[in-house]
């Protein structure tokens, strides 16, 4: 299981960004539980007042944050490895691609409308892992753009997801220079 | 915008719909139903003694999914009342990176989920990440399974792939589980904290 970059040490590795979620989901769950005394003692803070606790909200809210994690993560992968493969001057097709698209556009380019697109062009046997990381990104745009329109998503998102996406695209793709993050 | 932009995104469109593999959905959505109800069989062939006996009750619900490249359409998840604790078996969709469907087990404590994979298959990583590797040097993707065989080899291969649901363990673990009565008592335990 590779290293994944652009998070701090806790999400080093893609076990710890698992390892990381499901503790902070368990504690909610325990925090919440009619037997915590944390949760009688959350409820004595608030004298008089009607709270309303939802468990589930805050764990389907802790999901999405640790979905957001993963896929900034990915991210930061795909554009690291944009970066060295231009600066590396690697010999393969995806490489050249990316030179030639760095010597028309030096500075940012778009993960999903160039990297993407080069990727699926120069490693075809990788497509449909591809279509499953612009799907991905959809729901990523939504998340961290304010989620203030409803969705169009073809597909449920969750972490589990989202993870199991993740290790695919380490494990698979020749993914260059994250190591550098 | 310029016009050659709205060009180029709309041959992009037509050629990811066009698509190399030419990919019946609707025939893969009705596959994907029709495991659906195997499973749904299996399951109340696992807990018969149990629903037999009014210690468990089994009921569906219809529900609507929608999926890209299927689009919308119903399916129906199992809801299993076990005392005063009730799970649900609700399918997810079709598409689960390499998988054929997949489906969440939800309890009070916690949710777990079933993969509908090939029989040969036991991890949840794709083949080309356990048969392949990373040439040093080229850093080209050196896939062993996917050179050895024509395109038609595997539309006749995937043709031939028997089906089975297993259970997917919770990350980072990445070994599949074999559903059996005594795994699939256990993700109830699990599930429901039991």
């Amino acid at each position: 299981m590779g290293d994944i970059p652009g998070n701090s040490p806790l999400f080093a590795s893609l076990g710890g960004a698992a390892q990381y979620h499901y503790d902070v989901v368990e504690s909610l769950r325990r925090y919440f539980s009619p037997d915590s005394p944390d949760s009688l003692a959350r409820l004595d803070a608030f004298p008089g007042a009607r709270i309303v606790v939802r468990p589930a909200e805050y764990i389907a809210e802790s999901d999405l944050r640790s979905s957001l994690a993963m896929l900034t993560s990915i991210e930061a992968a795909f554009q690291l490895d944009y970066r060295y493969r231009c600066r590396e001057r690697l010999k393969d097709d995806l490489s050249r691609a990316f030179r030639a698209i760095h010597k028309r556009k030096p500075d940012y380019v778009s993960l999903e409308k160039v990297i993407f697109d080069a990727w699926s062009r120069h490693a075809p046997g990788e497509r449909q892992l591809i279509g499953d990381l612009r799907g991905a990104f959809g729901f990523r745009n939504w998340l961290a753009h304010g989620r203030y329109w409803p969705p169009k998503l073809g597909r449920k998102y969750d972490f589990e997801y989202l993870y199991r996406l993740a290790d695919a695209v380490y494990s698979t793709l020749p993914l260059c220079g994250l190591d550098e993050a | 915008m310029a016009v050659t932009e709205f060009d180029e995104f709309v041959k992009r469109q037509h050629n990811g719909a066009a698509g190399g593999d030419q990919v019946d959905w609707e025939r893969e959505r009705d596959e994907w139903l029709a495991h659906l109800e195997e499973l749904y069989r299996k399951i109340e062939s696992i807990l018969s003694e149990y629903t037999s006996s009014g210690q468990i009750n089994i009921r569906y619900k219809s529900i609507d999914l929608n999926e890209e490249d299927i689009g919308s359409y119903q399916a129906r998840k199992m809801v299993l009342r076990i005392g005063r604790q009730e799970v649900d078996i609700v399918p997810a969709g079709t598409r689960f990176i390499g998988f054929k469907g997949y489906v969440e087990v939800i309890g009070s404590a916690r949710k777990l989920s079933l993969v509908l994979a090939n029989k040969d298959r036991h991890s949840t990583l794709p083949e080309a990440a356990i048969h392949g590797h990373v040439d040093p040097v080229t850093r080209r993707f050196i896939n062993p399974v996917k050179h050895k065989r024509s395109n038609s080899e595997l539309v006749a291969a995937a043709a031939k792939i028997e089906w089975v649901w297993r259970i997917l363990p919770r990350p980072p673990e990445r070994q599949l589980v074999e559903l059996t009565r005594e795994s699939f008592f256990q993700l109830l335990m699990e599930v429901t904290n039991g």
